[in-house]
This record gives structure tokens, C-alpha cells and sequence, in this order.
């Protein structure tokens, strides 16, 4: 509550509005002190009373002067509450304060200027010079009670005979003085903090306004993505595809960002299912850019080659990415590609062809890792004289061999105690560990290990592991 | 010529070639949204060092320079461009100027290493490859 009153009464601002122009303010700031100054000043010159009726008992009218000022406040606090007043607190300051300078004045002046009664005066300029009223209004003020006092004396015909005299004359004086200064100083620092308030509040709008806008621009980009993201749902491969040819199998998919630069593929040409786990370079939307040519390329040139292994559609797609993106610069490297894995297994005999593009295939057979390695080469990068062409690896699949084909995502994310990569080498073991598991199982457990291993970092790239039991 | 010094951030290596020294570095996390405006000015600095060594041809016998690499992640399109980087030291190599390239890896990085042996046999340079 002091708090509260302190931040009224000196004009600091907490939650209230800061007003348009300074007049405004300091009407603001009446209007709060009204409630907390006009209950005492109801009471203020009560006490004096009986005091004035014992000193100066000849000069009947003092005390009513004095209850007058409690009328006049009482008055005061009753328009208060009328609407018609709500925006004329200076108004009615002025009108207490008036009142107060005015009859202030006259009480020591018919008190024959006594000593005491002019220490009164003194207190009183003094103490007005803290309302905030506008400057003109105390300039004012200062000059109605020079005239008061000194006009009455003159027509009362005070003889300034008390001997304190030359003592209260400099009080006067340097209460005037004094007043005059110390209102102009407090309404330069009253100024100040409102400017500064308004700066602040004009800050506060700017940085409301730039946050807003971004939050905007960043739903209008995310709604984007979102959308976007549908597109790329519909080039994938249907579950109920998958499940066609490969009954048992699970697919672990997660972009880093809404859209991913990882993408699956699957062809059926009847003898023979090819599939393809391709990681693009970038992420987000340039790498979903990137995955729609993939898919694109890979379905025009299945649809017009017939029977290609798999290492003639990727030494197909690398031709025609090259061709699509220009990519013919020898000697700087090509900066779009990327990196597959394709096989190809016949549905009668079980017999599959592999060919890698940095990717390569792992399959288990029980606890057996049997790795068939990628070439080195990524797709959309330029051959050099001394490159061959992909290697076609040939094996017979047996019954409950276990296929997985996956991109770096999985293992190069970052996290754990020291932010490291997980490493190919713990993946390698995590397959290792858990190859008995039905693959649902292992999928939820892939999924698990990894969440626990990222912790609260990022996502580092896309992720993309496709497991299938033969 | 001014040494090139590059902060890392969250998604970009450090970069510290200090031509007082002789020493280069590229060092930490490099996934940067958009890798050609990190690494463009990497590689026109070094094709300008370049240009810079061979105008004081005489002394050259004498510079020996250290390029070392110590990534602990970089993603797909950063390769291309840390390949482009090792094409601009080949061709300071040509030009009859030794650099001692150090690969640094973490020793269960099989990944980083494979890179890096994939990078020297590819550029036909010989690297250092020092485990951590």
C-alpha cells in the first residue's frame, strides 16, 4: 500500500496509464492525492481553534476562517466524486490551495502580523510548493498571498512594532523565495519522470508491435510448412504398401524440422520391390525441395527403364540430378545431392540387390551383422575419371533376416553427457542389442534411446531408420 | 593480409587462420542454415592468401603452415563446402607451399575419421589424423 501511495504521489509509474501531454499527468496525480490528502486536511486547522480563541480572543472572525478551510475541503472531497469534477482535480487543488494562501495570509496579517502567525505563513508557502499544480498556479499563489498579507496589514494599519519582527520578515522572505525554487525544481522532476514514462511507454508499444509481427510472420511461415508438409506425406509410401511386401517392418521418421530432406521410396514392378531410404543434403524446406526431385527423378526413370539393378538407378539418378541442377563444374564440388540406400528384393526368391551411395545396409541374420558397405560417392556429385560405378552387392535373404536402412540423422545427434554424437558405433550396438525384439519393440526402443540421448538439445538433422524382417 | 578469425555459434564452427602464426583451424559444430554464406568467404580468403604467397615467391621455401581439422559434427552440404576448402589448400600445396593438414577426431567417431581418410584420398593430400 505505501508503495502504491509513494508511486501516486510522486508521479512513478506502476501499472497506471501514462497520460497524453504533462497537464494531463499532473490532473492525474491531483486526482490521486485528492482522496489521500483531503481527509487530513479536513482536520488540519481544527486543532488551532481554541488556541486562536485564547490568544487573539478580539478577533472573533479567525476561528471561523478556520473552519471555513474544513468546509472548503469538505466541499472538495463531496465534488470529487461528482463526474463533472472527474477531470478537474487541478481545479479543485487550486481551490483548497487558494482558499489556504488566501485566508493563510489574512490570519497573520489581522493578527497583527504576530511572530507565531507569520512562522504559520512561512510553514504553509512553504508546504504548497509540493502540490502538483501547474507552475503559473503557484507563481500565482506566492503573488495572491504577498498581496493578501501586505494589503491587509496596510489596510488594518499594522505597525509591525513586535520586535520579532525583522526575524518573521526574513522567514517571509526566504519561505517565498524558497517556495517559488523548490516548485520549479519539483516540477522539472515531475516533467522528467513523465517523459521518461512516455519514452517507456512508446518502447514498450514498438517492441509489443515488432513481437507481434513476428509472432504473425512466424504462424503465416509455420501454416506454410504445415501445408507443405501434406505434400510431402503424399509422396511417401502408404503404410498398407509397405506392410503389402514387407508384413513385418517398422519406419522410425522424424524431421528436425515440419518438412524433412529424408525420404523413403518404394516400387513394385511386379517380380521385384525396390526400395530406397535417401537423405538429402540441407533439412526443412530446402531439403524437402531437394527430396521432391528424388522422388520425381526415381519415379520417371523406373517408369521408362525397365529391370535396372540397383546400382544402375543410382548411377542413373546421378546423371539426371546432375543434368536437373546444372551441377557441371568440375572443379568445385556439386552442393546439392544425396545420399541412398536402394535395394531391390524379389518377392519369389528372396534373392536382394544393394547399392549405397554413402548409405549402406545392415542385415542381421540372428546375431550376425552382415554389412554391405556404400561407395563413397553421394548422388549429384560429379564422377571424377578414377570413380566407378556403384557397386552392386547380391545376397539370398533367408527367413527372419532382418534389413535396416537409415540415414546419419540417428547417430550423428547430438546430446548426452559431454554433447557428443551418438556415434555410428553405438548405433551399430543398439542394433546389435536388440535384433531378437519384435521390430514394433524395437522401434519404440530406438525412439526412447534417442529422445533420452538428445535430452533438451535440438534435433540435429533428420531421422529416417527403416527396419524390415524378412 | 588481415588473419580471418570467425566466432562459432550454435550451428557454425570457429574459424581461426592466423597468418602471424601460420596456423588454421576450423574447429566445432558446423551446420549452418544456409552453408554457402558461412563458407563463400572462407575459401575466397584462402584463394587470396594464396595469391598473396606466391607475391613474395623468394621467401616461400620457408613458410610451413598448419591446417587443422577439428569437427565434431558437420552435416551433408557442409562437407561440399569443407571439400572446397581442402581443394583450395591442393592448390596451395601445388604451389610449392608445405601445410601439415591434422584431422582431429574423437575416437569413437568412426564416422569423422571415415570422412576425413574419404577427403585426403579424394583431394590426394596427405593428412595427419590425430584421435582424441
Amino acid at each position: 500500500v505505501l508503495k502504491k501511495v509513494f508511486a501516486k504521489l510522486f508521479g512513478v509509474k506502476t501499472e497506471r496509464i501514462v497520460p497524453a501531454t504533462y497537464h494531463e499527468e499532473l490532473e492525474q496525480q491531483n486526482y490521486y492525492l485528492i482522496p489521500i490528502l483531503g481527509p487530513f486536511l479536513l482536520f488540519a486547522w481544527l486543532p488551532y481553534i481554541p488556541i486562536d480563541k485564547k490568544l487573539l480572543p478580539e478577533i472573533w472572525i479567525i476561528p471561523y476562517l478556520r473552519l471555513g478551510f474544513s468546509i472548503a475541503t469538505a466541499f472538495v472531497l463531496i465534488a470529487y466524486n461528482f463526474k463533472y469534477f472527474r477531470h478537474k482535480s487541478i481545479v479543485l487543488v487550486t481551490f483548497i490551495a487558494g482558499y489556504l494562501v488566501i485566508v493563510g495570509s489574512l490570519i497573520p496579517a489581522l493578527a497583527n502580523a504576530n511572530s507565531a502567525y507569520v512562522g504559520g505563513l512561512c510553514f504553509l508557502i512553504v508546504g504548497l510548493a509540493t502540490a502538483p499544480l501547474p507552475l503559473k498556479i503557484h507563481f500565482s499563489l506566492l503573488v495572491i498571498a504577498i498581496l493578501t498579507f501586505f494589503g491587509t496589514c496596510y489596510f488594518t494599519n499594522v505597525k509591525f512594532e513586535d520586535k520579532f519582527w525583522i526575524y518573521s520578515k526574513n522567514d517571509l522572505i526566504t519561505s517565498f523565495v524558497f517556495s517559488g525554487f523548490f516548485a520549479y525544481v519539483l516540477n522539472n522532476i515531475r516533467k522528467n519522470i513523465y517523459l521518461k514514462n512516455v519514452k517507456i511507454v512508446e518502447q514498450n508499444k514498438t517492441i509489443t508491435q515488432q513481437s507481434s509481427d513476428i509472432e504473425k510472420k512466424n504462424i503465416v511461415i509455420t501454416d506454410s510448412i504445415e501445408y507443405a508438409k501434406n505434400i510431402q506425406k503424399a509422396i511417401l509410401p502408404e503404410e498398407f504398401e509397405i506392410k503389402k511386401h514387407f508384413p513385418d517392418h517398422f519406419i522410425l521418421y522424424k524431421p528436425k524440422d515440419i518438412v524433412s530432406g529424408d525420404f523413403y521410396w518404394l516400387h513394385d514392378d511386379g517380380e521385384r520391390v525396390l526400395l530406397a531410404v535417401a537423405d538429402c543434403t540441407g533439412h526443412g524446406v530446402p531439403g524437402a525441395f531437394m527430396s521432391f526431385m528424388g522422388y520425381n527423378l526415381l519415379e520417371n526413370l523406373i517408369n521408362t527403364t525397365h529391370k535396372l539393378t540397383p546400382s544402375q538407378i543410382l548411377e542413373e539418378l546421378n546423371n539426371q540430378i546432375l543434368k536437373v541442377l546444372k551441377q557441371k563444374n568440375q572443379n568445385a564440388s556439386a552442393k546439392f545431392g544425396m545420399d541412398v540406400a536402394m535395394i531391390s528384393f524379389n518377392k519369389q526368391t528372396k534373392f536382394l540387390e544393394f547399392s549405397g551411395a554413402y548409405n549402406p545396409l545392415y542385415i542381421f541374420r540372428g546375431n550376425e551383422l552382415i554389412e554391405l558397405k556404400a561407395d563413397k560417392r553421394s548422388i549429384g556429385s560429379f564422377k571424377r575419371e578414377e570413380d566407378v560405378d556403384f557397386v552392386n552387392h547380391q545376397i539370398q535373404l533367408l527367413t527372419g533376416d532382418i534389413l535396416y536402412m537409415f540415414t546419419d540423422g540417428y547417430y550423428d545427434q547430438i546430446g548426452g553427457p559431454e554433447s557428443k554424437k551418438y556415434f555410428i558405433r553405438n548405433f551399430k550396438e543398439l542394433l546389435q542389442t536388440n535384433c531378437g525384439s519384435m521390430l514394433s519393440t524395437q522401434n519404440e526402443i530406438f525412439e526412447e534411446t534417442i529422445k533420452n540421448w538428445q535430452g533438451n538439445k535440438n534435433q540435429t538433422d533428420d531421422m529416417l531408420i527403416v527396419g524390415i524382417k524378412i | 593480409m588481415d588473419s580471418l578469425i570467425i566466432e562459432a555459434t550454435e550451428d557454425s564452427p570457429s574459424v581461426m587462420f592466423d597468418v602471424t602464426t601460420n596456423r588454421f583451424s576450423i574447429s566445432g559444430e558446423s551446420r549452418p542454415e544456409n552453408a554457402g554464406k558461412f563458407y563463400t568467404p572462407i575459401i575466397d580468403w584462402l584463394v587470396k592468401f594464396e595469391a598473396v604467397l606466391n607475391s613474395r615467391k623468394q621467401a616461400s621455401e620457408n613458410i610451413n603452415l598448419t591446417f587443422q581439422f577439428k569437427l565434431d559434427y558437420f552435416n551433408s552440404t557442409s562437407a561440399k563446402y569443407l571439400f572446397d576448402v581442402i581443394l583450395a589448400l591442393k592448390d596451395i600445396v601445388n604451389n610449392g607451399y608445405n601445410i601439415a593438414i591434422e584431422w582431429h577426431y574423437d575416437k569413437r567417431d568412426d564416422d569423422m575419421l571415415e570422412a576425413g581418410e574419404e577427403f585426403s584420398k579424394m583431394v590426394g593430400l596427405k593428412f595427419l589424423f590425430v584421435e582424441l
